[in-house]
C-alpha cells in the first residue's frame, strides 16, 4: 500500500533514499530523482516543499553525508541515534503524504 | 560486495538535469511559485556563493571534456576521411553527435541553461551580479 503510493511521490522517495541510504543508493536516487522533476511541475513543487533542494544541493556540492543526520548523538539506552529516529519519523511522514497523491504535502 | 560503483559524471548529470528542470519548471509560472522559485535561487546566494563557484568549477569541467570529445570526433572524421574513397561526413554527423553528447556536451548544455537563469533572475540580483566576476575568473 505505502508503496504504490510512494510510486506515485517521486521525488519524496528520492529525497528519502539520499538521507537514509546514503552512498549507497545515491547514483540510483539522483538518476529517479532527475527523471522524476523532468518537465513535471507537480513533482518539482513537492520536492521544494519537502525540503528535497538541501539534500540536492549537498549532493551537488559533492557532500556525500546529508546534512540532518551529519550530527548524531546516541540516545541513553543506545537503541539508536536521535538522527535515524529523526529520519524514521520523516519517513512517515512522506509515507503520508504520498497517500494524500495531489493533495498540498505538509512535512512537519 | 560493494555492488553500487560510484559514477562521479553520472552523478552530476543526474544532479544537472534535476536542477535544470527545477529551474525550468517553477520559472515558467512565477505568480503561483514565487516563494519556491526564489528560494530555489536563494539557495545560490547562501555561503558566500560557494554554489556560483561550484556551478562555474562544473562549467570549466565539462567545458575541457567537451574540447576533449570534439578533438576525438575530429581525429575520427578524419581517419574516415582518409580511409574511404567517397567519404561524405554528413553521413556520420549523428553519430559524431551522439558522441559529443556523451563526452560532457549534454551536462554542459543543462549547466549553461542553469547559468542563464540565474544570471537573468530580477529577484536575487546579487546571484546574478556574482556570475560576471565568477566567469572572469575561470
Amino acid at each position: 500500500m505505502h508503496r504504490v503510493s510512494l510510486a506515485l511521490n517521486e521525488p519524496a522517495l528520492a529525497a528519502v533514499a539520499f538521507r537514509r541510504k546514503k552512498k549507497f543508493c545515491r547514483g540510483g536516487a539522483l538518476r529517479v530523482l532527475g527523471y522524476a522533476l523532468q518537465g513535471d511541475l507537480e513533482n518539482c513543487r513537492t520536492f521544494v516543499d519537502i525540503f528535497g533542494l538541501k539534500t540536492l544541493f549537498a549532493a551537488f556540492m559533492k557532500k556525500v553525508r546529508s546534512l540532518s543526520s551529519s550530527v548524531s548523538f546516541r540516545t541513553t539506552d543506545g537503541s539508536g541515534s536521535v538522527a535515524d529516529r529523526q529520519n524514521d519519523i520523516e519517513w512517515l511522514h512522506i509515507c503520508d503524504a504520498g497517500e494524500q497523491e495531489h493533495e498540498e504535502v505538509q512535512v512537519r | 560486495m560493494k555492488k553500487y560503483k560510484f559514477d562521479e559524471l553520472k552523478d552530476e548529470e543526474h544532479i544537472a538535469i534535476a536542477l535544470a528542470s527545477l529551474f525550468r519548471c517553477l520559472a515558467a509560472t512565477p505568480t503561483d511559485d514565487g516563494l519556491r522559485y526564489s528560494r530555489l535561487q536563494h539557495k545560490f546566494a547562501e555561503g558566500e556563493f560557494e554554489k556560483v563557484d561550484r556551478l562555474m568549477e562544473l562549467y570549466e569541467k565539462y567545458t575541457l571534456r567537451t574540447r576533449a570529445a570534439e578533438a576525438r570526433v575530429d581525429t575520427e572524421r578524419r581517419e574516415r576521411f582518409d580511409l574511404y574513397e567517397d567519404y561524405d561526413p554528413a553521413d556520420d554527423e549523428d553519430e559524431f553527435l551522439a558522441m559529443r553528447l556523451e563526452g560532457g556536451l549534454f551536462t554542459l548544455q543543462l549547466l549553461s541553461l542553469i547559468t542563464g537563469f540565474l544570471a537573468t533572475s530580477a529577484e536575487q540580483p546579487q546571484v546574478s551580479a556574482v556570475l560576471p566576476r565568477a566567469f572572469a575568473s575561470y
